[in-house]
């Protein structure tokens, strides 16, 4: 999208673009609803004192592309405009900075997607059957002004056997789903991911499932960096298919987190579970399921950021006992843990564009420049040696990820638009022969 | 990332309605949880908790829902997680009163008791209400003092005396000074008395009824070795020349 435009409706009544800024329409995939936050320019105070925002009031949000055609009465063409989801104004915010005799400023608003709004807080019986199938139904009988859409392929079946019935009570959907079910499902042995996307789509999966499809987006460097990686983009792009490729500003990477328990963790995860049947006690220790591939050879998929002798005196990284659940449930909480190595590298990526190829959920190949090239040197007495540290120059940041959130800002121009992805992944994607990482083989594998 | 979705394990009180009672093979309670799953459609009911009960060993069963209607289903305390998936039966429930509330229906009716009492033929002159601890109290619709339900469990904490007291005045009672063991009343309808007991005290053993029939292949009713004579004939007899017939299962 070469001009990308947002408009803004307010009960489907078209907001002038010269007016609103700040727009910030967020998702993510461990946010159950999308969020949006926006200012209305209102300098003569016109707009407040006609309450015009109310708490409840329908906010929807198209972004098109400004040079693509539009329909016979003016409106962005469906073909080439992307449809967000309802929001629904939460909050309303007046600072009266123009003049506080004229009550003008800017009005800030708070918007949530629509469905926290149109709740159903009805009590109902579940009848025995797996978790998955009972949030599709749950999500399937939303109201119709929550605008959710529901697709089975956004939904994968959980591993639990089903066999309890699930009582939603005194609460909302999105709560019973949140609380009464999700915490006791797996998603092929490994912890779900429950989401509603910045399109209104419901998905259910797991980091494995949603990393095993193929990327939607090459990011690369600005132009005047890719010399070094020219024909890895052109492979890439062709071996993928993919037709676009969408270059990022700015680039910031995190691994681990201050507080070292959260993605420690799950690593070494002692149990301790009483059958509620037999009375007999199970103590296990369980390693997280959530790499996206092996180690195979010089390929390494499955190792995380911390040495393997590191890990081995280690008895156990975290200790819990599962009290007055039946068995089936205790197990689904104690595979839930992984979670917590699930984005053990965060990369947060910057785009001066309306990022519309990929989503939440979605995977992307993040290429970066050729890391510190040198040339080996021909006389040099470890020529051997130098070859294949010549080799080595593929930085660790580069391959696959699974865009976990997505922010897409518009400043105060029509035209300033940008989008911050956050991408994700638990172990490093690297192959031995070309990676940067000194003796990657030393990492603990999952 | 943080664990987005997580539940509370706690096991807390809660109340619910008997919804169905257990069977031969399933003897857990089914309970709908007050006021949770008040609105649950009936035909969503099937699929209500069924929760055993806390101690192993009980049976906690009463008027249901589903047979004897919304209405007369009894209450029981239930300790369950709050999704109600994991839980168990306590027990009957009491109502719950505030202090303004100036009438407590629930209340343990002395007067009730002490008339109960006096009309099954015990004596209540000495009795102290702030001495019963009742264990059971259940009365249902037939105790019309005919012969119908209703029992009573009680014993009195100071002295020890303990009393289990059917609506048709049979009873158990242990004292300090006796047992006594009842079938029947001696003043329940008015008319002539019909009741057999037995009364048993330190010394003595005093069995009133009508009609005592053992039913036995030997009686001893002393140490003396001796049989009791018997005639098959109705009238008196003289000893000579008649032939008397001693019984021998019967000794004195």
């Amino acid at each position: 999208m070469l001009s990308p435009q947002l408009n803004l409706y307010l009960d489907n009544i078209l907001v002038d673009a010269n007016r609103f800024y700040d727009v910030a329409l967020y998702s993510a995939i461990d946010s159950t609803l999308p969020a949006l936050t926006f200012k209305i320019e209102d300098s003569s105070g016109k707009d407040y004192a006609d309450f015009k925002f109310y708490v409840g009031a329908h906010i929807d949000v198209v972004l098109y592309d400004k040079n693509a055609p539009t329909t016979k009465k003016g409106n962005p063409d469906a073909k080439t405009s992307t449809n967000y989801t309802r929001f629904v104004v939460t909050r309303i915010f007046n600072g009266f900075e123009a003049s506080p005799s004229s009550l003008g400023g800017f009005i800030q608003i708070w918007c949530t997607q629509a469905w926290a709004f149109y709740a159903n807080y009805k009590g109902r019986i579940y009848k025995p059957q797996k978790i998955s199938s009972i949030i599709k139904e749950v999500c399937k009988g939303a109201h119709e002004y929550a605008r959710i859409t529901v697709e089975d392929d956004n939904f994968v079946d959980s591993t639990d056997l089903g066999r309890t019935p699930r009582y939603k009570i005194c609460e909302s959907e999105v709560d019973f789903i949140n609380t009464k079910l999700l915490p006791f499902a797996d998603i092929g042995n490994s912890n779900p991911f429950f989401f509603v996307n910045s399109k209104g789509a419901a998905h259910l999966s797991s980091f494995t499932e949603m990393f095993s499809k193929p990327e939607t987006s090459l990011i690369v460097p600005q132009f005047d960096l890719q010399e070094s990686i020219g024909d890895k983009i052109v492979k890439l792009r062709d071996t993928l298919g993919l037709l676009e490729v969408h270059m990022y500003d700015s680039l910031t990477a995190n691994i681990g987190d201050e507080d070292i328990s959260k993605q420690m963790a799950p690593i070494k995860n002692k149990k301790y579970v009483q059958d509620n049947n037999t009375g007999i006690v199970v103590i296990g220790k369980r390693q997280p399921n959530v790499a996206p591939g092996k180690n195979s050879g010089k390929n390494i998929q499955a190792s995380i950021p911390f040495k393997y002798e590191q890990m081995i005196f280690s008895d156990a990284t975290s200790s819990a006992a599962i009290v007055n659940r039946t068995l089936d449930d205790a197990v689904g909480y104690i595979i839930g843990d992984d979670v917590g190595v699930n984005d053990f590298f965060r990369v947060t990526v910057q785009m001066n564009m309306a990022f519309e190829t990929s989503d939440i959920g979605d995977t992307v190949n993040l290429l970066v420049p050729i890391f510190n090239k040198q040339e080996p040197d021909k006389d040099s007495e470890n020529l051997e040696e130098e070859k294949k540290a010549a080799k080595k120059i593929i930085h660790w940041i580069n391959g696959k990820w699974l865009v976990a959130s997505k922010t897409i800002n518009k400043g105060r121009s029509l035209q300033s638009t940008t989008t911050t992805i956050d991408l994700i992944r638990p172990t490093f994607m690297i192959n031995e022969t070309v990676t940067t990482v000194l003796d990657p083989q030393r990492y603990y594998q999952l | 990332m943080e664990r987005q979705f997580t539940s509370n394990f706690d096991l807390r009180v809660y109340r619910g309605l008997i919804y169905d009672n257990g069977t031969s093979t399933d003897n857990r309670t089914q309970v709908r949880v007050l006021p949770y799953m008040a609105d649950y459609e009936d035909d969503e009911c099937t699929d209500l908790p069924k929760f055993p009960a806390l101690f192993k060993g009980q049976v906690h069963n009463g008027f249901c829902e589903k047979k004897d209607g919304a209405d007369k289903a009894e209450e029981v305390v239930i300790l369950a997680t709050e999704d109600f998936t994991y839980g168990f039966v306590i027990g009957k429930a009491s109502m719950f009163y505030g202090v303004s509330d100036t009438v407590y229906l629930d209340s343990y009716n002395y007067s009730f008791i002490e008339s109960y009492l006096s009309q099954r033929g015990f004596d209540t002159n000495n009795i102290n209400y702030e001495d019963f601890i009742v264990q059971t109290m259940c009365m249902t619709p037939q105790d019309d003092h005919s012969g119908g339900g209703g029992l009573v469990e009680l014993y009195n904490f100071r002295t020890g005396d303990k009393f289990i007291i059917h609506a048709s005045g049979a009873c158990i009672g242990i004292t300090g000074q006796q047992v006594y063991i009842r079938c029947g009343s001696p003043t329940m309808d008015g008319s002539t008395p019909k009741y057999s007991s037995i009364t048993i005290t330190p010394t003595k053993i005093t069995c009133n009824t009508d009609v005592f029939e053992v039913n036995a292949k030997n009686v001893i009713l002393g140490k003396h070795g001796m049989n009791v004579l018997g005639t098959s004939s109705v009238a008196p007899v003289a000893c000579s020349g008649s032939n008397l017939q001693p019984i021998t299962n019967v000794t004195v």
